[in-house]
């Protein structure tokens, strides 16, 4: 057995000496094996050593250490890294912030969920995917916590599971629609639409004077958005939702959807989405729209505050407007309402009090406001004020405030999938496939999902 | 002496238990949950479903776009690969003064993540601005849309997918040069064995076995090709450049694992069973030597 | 004819450097866009940026750089390690033994290759073994991934070596594991470095691994860092970029540095007898 470990130990330093910094000559390798055996003896030990050092780091600093899971892209958000470093400064323990690959964030959290690798601190969006993270028997019932009654009350249901509040609603919130190049609406003289109709004549407008009227980024596939169209058409017929999930309705069964397609079908094949929709990508988003080769585009309010390129081209985030979107569904057209991500504490963790203390401190009006300031957003606590409403809510917040609707295809339907279904749609606009054959593209897809959660 | 004396068994215990251990048992593990009932909706009381989403796998629409184009991109990639591979790593080996620096360059491509690649080539095949379309309207002609349309599409990604594993080939194909004793080719020399001769009859048989594993392994991972793709179309425009591998991940993605599983277990097979055939062949030519 | 041939070379050498634009013309875009601003960085091109931002790597680098560097390197070199040595041993085996089992443990081991890396049982692995969320774990999952590899390149290059040298070391008394040092390790040196170039690149770039069996930021690797900056609806390509040159660049420098051995392979690995 020595003699087997010696040999072993010999092939690692001979690896080790061939690619060591410094090099060195290798065939004398036998020179230097004491010290080479206890680099991997050393190394051997790690796996110890790296659970030791975690403790000795806490010891050390006198606090504890969470570990909060969350995909890369929200944890970056400035809000978020305000109150995290806020609690660490107040409290002197310390967040460790795992920012997960934003694609693939879901994955990673519930394959870890499943081992029972569960952190202390999760964010997840409240949605029905939330439902696979069992929140009952993982996260802790803040129902009778102080600051629900500071939770504004079209922001609370996205908290609320199995009627418990499961999470605080730590999050910007945003205000989806149709946004629009003000500046050319007015020199062709086009007014902000109400109707269907007079939407699209007010593409048809753009189009005689050489304007594209919509950039859709087709080719990313989901923002077709095609929530926008189903969304008024599920707060109609609430029951929908129910027999959809439930297998007893299909898409062809809802009239609205055919419509949707046809819109999106007609509209690109007047050209309202320009000759290169089918490879158009979301990265180009602020230099169509910002040299006026496009006028309009199917977006949120906050984006034009964190992600417009203002700087780079002719127009500015102000110069766009926000107004209703039609895609054929409704007539008087639809906002969309934000989504908020949860903040939720592991209730089973050993850190469970400190985890909570972290979430009463979000909650806690002098620590919000301040992570807040100058945020671009509505406010999602009633006693928020430091926040700003975006100018494009600001300036037409009566049609909004009309017209906005709660999320509810996305969260609700299960098996809804908005990059599956863009591509089906940008099939039928590229003329690839038919309305029918559209449909029965996105709804195979969904019935696939509900049968797989079902069986 | 006896040759299981000389090689003692001993030494290959260590790293088959690691092997074992840490890679077959989970991977084999990891087949069994094609046949459950696993989801995103459940992850815990998992029950036993037989083939039911081997079945639906099988009989997916999407299925036969995707056989095709795995071909095509496993194809393209193992001619072409090889092939360059092979040319360059030929000509590197020469006795040319830069040849260190240009086997850098040469080499560079292939140490960046396919998250880069596919920025790189979205730059170059993308219609407004893209390097390919600046160069055709400099010519007078039109911007294409690379990426919206099937063939296309599929084109670019396999140029994608060649330029990020070209620079493999040439290093391996050069070890294996490098390992072709120079006596040998002094010795033909001397016999007055023209360059062609020397490289088919020592230069050839003598690297066959890197080449084999080049080929190998660039069919291999072009079958299973995914991330590329993923990151350049997401397998659109539709799902026109959709891979098996493309395929696997969009059922995870859609919270379907026991059906992702499923896919990759059908794939596995059809993977064992290419590599098989081809190990046939190559070791027929390995021996003609 | 010597004449000739160096002709030949050069007028290759310059045909090289010419096609060598195809690989040159993206690194300087990526290295370029590194330099701009997160507007002009919307899309990859190459022109000059018409300002140059350095405070892009700076950004970069404040991100738990020099931690990040830290974990990548110990875990790189100690998988290379571990994935050198023990694929080296098991080829020798397996090529010089050359029974029907060995055979059949070869083609085993090249299927390798096909089966994919799967998270969740392998959490659950390292779990029962006491070694999830371990920098070692991660590096021993490495291992395996990336034996059949090496030891299908090992074993192929083994054969190679006549087998006439093992029979006079023998004579002297070597075998087992002193013939492997003494006759097979120096020839194997091109290949050595080589495969360890290869796999030093493919576990120093390994982007989603590291995710799912590491449990604390502080154990990350360097590529990890990438996802600060590339975000679902926002990319700044700019920094994307800052950070990828940052990352490729010990990988350059390795593969630099082994193209000594492999060169120096090639005179030492003259077989002398």
């Amino acid at each position: 057995m020595k003699r087997k470990m010696a040999l072993l130990l010999t092939g690692v330093m001979v690896a080790a000496t061939l690619f060591g910094c410094g090099g060195g000559s290798s065939d004398s390798a036998s020179s230097d094996t004491a010290e080479k055996t206890e680099d991997t003896a050393d190394a051997e030990d790690d796996a110890a050593d790296d659970s030791a050092d975690d403790e000795k780091a806490e010891a050390s600093e006198g606090g504890v250490t969470l570990t909060l899971y969350c995909n890369a892209d929200d944890l970056a958000k400035p809000y978020m890294q305000k109150i995290i470093s806020m609690w660490e400064e107040a409290t002197g323990n310390t967040i460790d912030q795992q920012g997960l690959d934003t694609d693939n964030a879901e994955t990673i959290a519930l394959t870890k969920f499943t081992t029972g690798d569960i952190p202390d601190l999760y964010v997840h969006f409240g949605n029905s995917n939330l439902k696979n993270f069992n929140p009952e028997e993982n996260f802790v019932d803040w129902t009778d916590a102080e600051w629900v009654s500071d939770i504004q009350d079209s922001v609370l249901p996205q908290a609320t599971y199995n009627d418990k509040i499961i999470g605080l609603p730590f999050w910007e919130a945003s205000n989806s629609g149709c946004f629009y190049n003000k500046q050319i609406f007015e020199e062709l003289g086009i007014e902000q639409p109400t109707t269907q109709a007079e939407f699209d004549a007010a593409c048809d407008t753009l189009l005689e004077n050489g304007v594209q009227p919509i950039y859709l980024a087709a080719a990313d596939g989901w923002p077709i958005l095609y929530q926008f169209a189903l969304d008024p058409v599920m707060e109609a017929h609430p029951e929908y939702i129910d027999k959809l999930n439930a297998g007893e309705m299909n898409y062809a069964d809802i009239p609205e959807f055919t419509s949707m397609c046809e819109w999106f079908q007609s509209a690109a094949e007047k050209g309202y989405f320009g000759k290169n929709f089918a490879s158009d990508t979301w990265d180009y988003c602020s230099e169509v729209l910002g040299t006026g080769e496009a006028a309009m585009m199917f977006c949120w309010d906050t984006w034009f505050d964190t992600d417009y390129d203002s700087e780079s081209y002719d127009y500015v985030g102000d110069d766009f407007g926000i107004m209703p979107v039609f895609m054929g569904t409704c007539d008087e057209g639809t906002y969309e309402g934000g989504n908020v991500n949860l903040m939720m504490a592991n209730k089973n963790g050993d850190k469970v009090d400190t985890a909570m203390d972290f979430i009463n401190f979000m909650a806690d009006p002098d620590n919000y406001n301040v992570a807040f300031d100058g945020v671009a957003t509505a406010a999602v606590f009633k006693q928020e004020t430091t926040n700003v409403n975006s100018t494009q809510y600001e300036e037409n917040k009566e049609s909004v405030d009309k017209l906005i609707r709660a999320s509810s295809a996305q969260p609700k339907i299960v098996g809804y999938n908005q990059g599956e279904g863009g591509k089906a749609l940008l099939q039928l606009m590229s003329g690839d496939i038919s309305v029918e054959e559209c449909i029965k593209l996105i709804d195979d897809d969904r019935i696939a999902t509900l049968e797989s959660f079902a069986q | 002496m006896n040759r299981k004396k000389i090689y003692p068994l001993y030494l290959a215990v260590i790293p088959a238990i690691v092997f074992i251990i840490f890679f077959i048992v989970p991977s084999t593990v990891g087949y069994y949950y094609a046949f459950t009932n696993w989801s995103a909706a459940r992850t815990d009381s998992l029950k036993f479903v037989g083939l039911d989403n081997i079945k639906s796998v099988i009989t997916s629409s999407k299925v036969p776009v995707a056989f095709v184009n795995t071909l095509i991109y496993a194809g393209v990639k193992t001619v072409m690969v090889t092939l360059l591979g092979f040319v360059f790593a030929y000509i590197l080996n020469r006795d040319i003064k830069s040849r260190t620096a240009l086997r850098t360059v040469y080499f560079i491509p292939s140490i960046f993540s396919c998250l880069v690649v596919g920025l790189i080539f979205s730059a170059v095949f993308q219609t407004r601005h893209g390097t390919l379309n600046n160069i055709l309207n400099a010519f007078g002609i039109a911007n294409v849309q690379w990426l919206g349309s099937r063939w296309t599409a599929v084109f670019a990604i396999c140029v994608a997918e060649v330029w990020r594993n070209v620079g493999y080939a040439i290093i391996i194909t050069l070890a294996g040069m490098q390992s072709v004793s120079s006596d040998y080719i002094e010795a033909g020399k001397l016999d007055g064995a023209s360059e062609w001769q020397l490289f088919k009859n020592i230069t050839l048989p003598l690297i066959m076995p890197t080449v084999n594993v080049n080929i190998l392994f660039s069919l291999i991972y072009g079958l299973k090709m995914f991330d590329l793709i993923y990151v350049m179309t997401g397998g659109g425009p539709g799902n026109a450049t959709e891979s098996f591998g493309t395929l696997m991940m969009n059922e995870m993605s859609a919270g379907r694992y026991a059906q992702s599983v499923a896919v990759n277990l059908v794939f596995t097979v059809l993977l064992v069973i290419v590599s098989m055939v081809y190990q046939k062949f190559s070791s027929r030519w390995e021996t003609v030597e | 004819m010597k004449k000739r041939l160096t002709i030949i070379n050069r007028i290759l050498e310059v045909i090289l450097w010419i096609f060598s634009i195809v690989t040159i013309y993206p690194m300087l875009m990526v290295v370029l866009t590194s330099f701009k601003s997160k507007g002009e960085a919307s899309y990859l091109n190459i022109s000059l940026p018409t300002e140059w931002h350095f405070e892009n790597y700076v950004t970069v680098i404040e991100k738990d750089f020099i931690q990040s560097l830290g974990n990548s390197v110990f875990i790189t070199f100690i998988s290379v390690a571990l994935i050198v040595a023990l694929s080296a041993f098991m080829s020798f085996i397996i090529a010089r033994r050359d029974t029907k089992g060995c055979r059949i443990t070869y083609k085993i081991i090249t299927l390798g290759i096909i089966a994919p890396f799967t998270a969740l049982p392998t959490i659950q692995l390292l779990q029962k073994l006491g070694l999830y969320g371990s920098r070692i774990g991660l590096c021993f999952v490495y291992a395996a991934l990336y034996m059949p590899f090496t030891t299908m390149m090992l074993s192929g290059f083994i054969k190679g070596i006549p087998r006439e040298l093992d029979e006079a070391a023998v004579m002297d008394g070597a075998i087992g594991g002193e013939l492997f040092v003494k006759v097979v390790l120096p020839l194997l040196k091109p290949v050595l470095a080589t495969t360890g170039v290869l796999n030093f690149m493919w576990v120093w770039n390994e982007l989603q691994i590291p995710m799912y069996l590491l449990n604390s930021s502080s154990k990350w690797t360097l590529p990890l860092s990438v996802y600060n900056f590339y975000g679902q609806f926002s990319r700044s390509w700019n920094l994307v970029c800052a950070d990828v040159v940052l990352v490729s660049l010990p990988v350059i420098i390795v593969y630099i540095f082994a193209q000594k051995w492999v060169i120096a392979g090639m005179t030492a690995g003259a077989v002398k007898g």
